[in-house]
């Protein structure tokens, strides 16, 4: 069988340095950008965007578990507890006022509580045991808002810095809650997933196109994310921007 | 709190140097493809610079970009005209 675009793509980020290939990333996730709301209809995906999605997530070569469609965790981990929840959503609420608009959410680096967490070996053995044990601590944690109508942000792979990327459900509420994060696999439907305050998903982020979809009028929601990095990435220097 | 020892400047120039090299491998990838692969490859290239068109231009400080998850954080001004120019580049009409 000859190759596929997908398969010549694939063959060329072999050949790519680290910074071509962090741009042939930045182009294909650009690319869904356009081609996931497209294509929002229920009908089979063109090919176009199964080339997209095949490509990110192939690029990554296996680095992460590749069977899980990006998804790598959901749950709710037993060290995870109300009083640390709590304390989080805190202090999610006392970083909103420095919060700053980056397309449609606001952005916020993490304070001290959402720090030590990021550095924790409670949060690094889970995102381990999810990415088959290559995973290694960025430090960076960030909030991010919700907290308009329309916000959101479109579909999107993540920088170096979230490669995989432990996200925290904080907040969901208001009059409507419409919203939720969305996974785009490789193959097949989009995943929605609906949150419940105190869940955890670990993403790989930097190889899967996920999105939060639009908040309605008085829909709230905070989100911790905290950024791990690939291990052992065949001899490629992840960038760290 | 950040990662330790990393000159992001650097890194962001390394970026924006490397675009045109990808670039051009891309388009000796597009000359070797059969009609209807480069028609799939094409729709992609229009779609990311359109999608390019809607982001929010670079004025992010660089030590802010850390915190920001999206990897279209990393389109400076520079990069961003190059992948606006994909359609033009390759004579694709949108």
């Amino acid at each position: 069988m000859p190759p596929t675009l997908a398969d010549r793509v694939v063959t060329l980020a072999g050949t790519l340095d680290s910074a071509e290939l962090n741009n042939l990333r930045l182009l294909l996730g650009m690319a869904a950008g356009t081609l996931v709301p497209s294509e929002e209809t229920g009908q089979e995906p063109r090919a176009s965007l199964r080339t997209t999605l095949a490509c990110l997530s192939a690029i990554r070569n296996g680095k992460v578990v590749p069977d899980r469609g990006g998804l790598l965790y959901r749950g709710r981990p037993d060290w995870f507890s109300g009083e640390r929840l709590n304390e989080l959503i805190q202090e999610s609420h006392d970083r909103r006022p420095v919060a700053r608009l980056y397309e449609r959410q606001f952005v916020a680096g993490g304070g001290t509580i959402a720090d030590e967490l990021a550095r924790s070996n409670l949060l690094l053995d889970l995102v381990r045991a999810a990415s088959n044990g290559m995973a290694s601590p960025t430090g960076i944690a960030s909030y991010l808002y919700y907290d308009a109508p329309g916000m959101g942000i479109v579909p999107h792979v993540d920088t170096e810095v979230f490669a995989l990327n432990a996200l925290f459900l904080l907040v969901h509420e208001g009059r409507s809650v419409q919203s939720s994060l969305v996974v785009y696999p490789p193959t097949g439907p989009p995943l929605n997933l609906r949150l419940s305050p105190g869940e955890v998903v670990v993403l790989d982020a930097n190889a899967v196109v996920h999105g939060r979809s639009s908040v309605g009028p008085e829909e709230r929601v905070h989100v911790l994310t905290i950024g791990f990095r690939p291990e052992g990435a065949d001899g490629i220097t992840p960038f760290a921007l | 709190m950040a990662d330790e020892g990393i000159d992001r400047g650097a890194q962001q120039e390394e970026l924006e140097a490397a675009l045109p090299r990808l670039i051009d491998r891309i388009a000796q990838l597009r000359s070797e493809l059969d009609e209807s692969e480069r028609t799939v490859l094409d729709e992609i290239l229009v779609s990311a610079a359109v999608h390019t068109e809607k982001v929010q231009a670079d004025d992010i400080g660089v030590n802010d970009k850390q915190f920001m998850k999206p990897m279209s954080v990393h389109m400076t001004a520079p990069m961003r005209e190059q992948v606006l120019a994909l359609p033009s580049r390759f004579g694709i009409t949108r």
